[in-house]
């Protein structure tokens, strides 16, 4: 009989993780974590954060702290999880500033990046493409996108996380798209990822 | 190239992975949102913090993915599966939780007397599609509310979202698919087959670790959870009360001690 200290468990419903994580459980604790970290840990790496790893470390922990007084499903979740790391970057970002330090990461500057690329499987550089062509988009633009891709937010989301309108994210998603578009048809980016 | 315009629609379409009906020619933009989608959550192999992991302790704790069913309402589901399969008891059980969150908090502790522990435990590692629950919910809870941040006192600004209604569940139990890996349809079969409820619980959760063992973890997000919740939120709007960054009225999760901090 499976029981919940097993590993092989088919999805445990959101609300049912959360109730348990707001009683400070850590299996449901690691379940946020685990699920949520990589998306987050992708959107502070791609707006330049220079320990991306260090912060989502830090986003959640103010998740958790906070967790006992959250209301909502996984959609608000998210929401809440993406506001709160892009609060921290944006601290981290004015700081580096006022430290006079380089602002904005360039893909040209991730010698991460660089190693990905080197990978030969079809798919890891199908990956590796997908990653540079986003990385190359207008910082606004990357971000619009990476929220929405990543944090799998609405556009109404991304308005009031980022303090724009919506209609101004909608507009950079748009153009984020168009560009990605142009730069798709002169280098052709391989479609049957789609049949993968 | 297609010159044709992408409409706000199909921008949405494609930030989704999901190809615009009739533009096939932005399906490698959407074969780019999927990879992307995968590559950047895949690559984040990452650690937590000491103080994280040690709160955590992933070392010793199964990994539970999420439930991934984009058009099932989880909770209800869930509820359902209760009632249905394991008897009146687990259902009062499972409202006290909803209630008061002692019971549910007991039942993922193990805490629970030996039956419904035993059920409860079943309870969630079971998916049961069902018909019929197209009108219920899961978000009865408050919208979060998005303060920005008052590092320089200058920019703070409020807005919120409204609470997000849990999507149309459009599965059955009489689902038709023969596909092995249709483990709701296969947990439909057995109740037909089995009179017992824990003879049935049993079967399910044998079936559950077969299945599982072939799952990894799943990313919600629209990311790994095949980001099996993309595109279908509906979050619109502001509204007040909820979950805030740093909150100005009392309620919900503010960001506390943060502003300002140096590295």
């Amino acid at each position: 009989m499976v029981r919940l200290g097993d590993r092989a468990t088919v999805g445990v419903p959101f609300e049912t993780v959360l109730a348990a994580a707001q009683s400070d459980a850590a299996w449901a604790q690691g379940t946020l974590w685990r699920t949520f970290a990589p998306s987050v840990h992708g959107f502070l790496r791609s707006r330049g954060s220079r320990e991306p790893e260090d912060l989502t470390s830090e986003v959640f922990m103010a998740v958790f702290d906070q967790i006992g007084t959250f209301r909502g499903g996984e959609a608000e979740f998210r929401s809440f999880l993406f506001t709160v790391a892009y609060r921290r970057l944006t601290d981290e970002l004015r700081q580096r500033g006022r430290r006079g330090e380089a602002e904005e990461w360039t893909p040209e500057s991730d010698t991460r990046q660089t190693a990905s690329a080197e990978e030969t499987a079809e798919a890891q550089l199908g990956d590796a493409a997908a990653i540079a062509l986003i990385d190359a988009l207008p910082v606004d633009q990357r971000e619009v996108m990476t929220l929405r891709i990543l944090g799998d937010l609405t556009v109404e989301q991304i308005a009031q996380i980022t303090g724009k309108r919506a209609g101004a994210v909608k507009a950079l998603q748009r153009r984020a798209l168009e560009n990605l578009r142009k730069k798709v048809s002169d280098n052709p980016y391989p479609s049957s990822a789609l049949q993968r | 190239m297609n010159n044709r315009r992408i409409s706000s629609r199909e921008a949405e379409e494609l930030a989704s992975g999901r190809v615009p009906s009739a533009r096939r020619d932005l399906e490698p933009l959407a074969a780019l949102m999927e990879d992307y989608r995968r590559a950047a959550t895949v690559q984040s192999r990452i650690q937590p913090s000491a103080a994280l992991a040690a709160r955590l302790d992933l070392a010793n704790t199964p990994e539970f993915p999420l439930e991934q069913a984009p058009d099932t309402d989880r909770s209800t589901v869930a509820v359902r599966a209760a009632s249905g399969l394991f008897g009146v008891g687990l259902a009062v059980v499972i409202a006290l939780g909803a209630a008061s969150g002692a019971a549910a908090l007991v039942g993922s502790a193990g805490m629970l007397p030996p039956d419904a522990q035993s059920a409860f435990d079943d309870l969630v590692s079971v998916i049961v599609p069902t018909e019929g629950a197209a009108d219920e919910t899961t978000d009865d809870g408050e919208a979060p509310s998005d303060t920005l941040p008052n590092t320089g006192g200058d920019d703070a600004t409020e807005g919120a979202a409204e609470p997000t209604p849990a999507p149309t569940p459009t599965t059955t139990p009489d689902a038709e698919e023969s596909d092995d890996d249709n483990f709701g349809g296969r947990v439909a079969e057995i109740k037909d087959e089995t009179e017992s409820g824990r003879e049935f619980g049993d079967q399910v959760s044998d079936e559950a670790k077969d299945n599982g063992n072939g799952n990894g973890n799943g990313n919600s997000g629209s990311n790994g959870n095949s980001n099996g919740n993309s595109g279908s939120n509906g979050n619109s709007g502001n509204s007040g009360n909820g979950n805030s960054e740093k909150s100005n009225n009392g309620n919900g999760n503010s960001d506390k001690g943060n502003n300002g901090k140096n590295d």
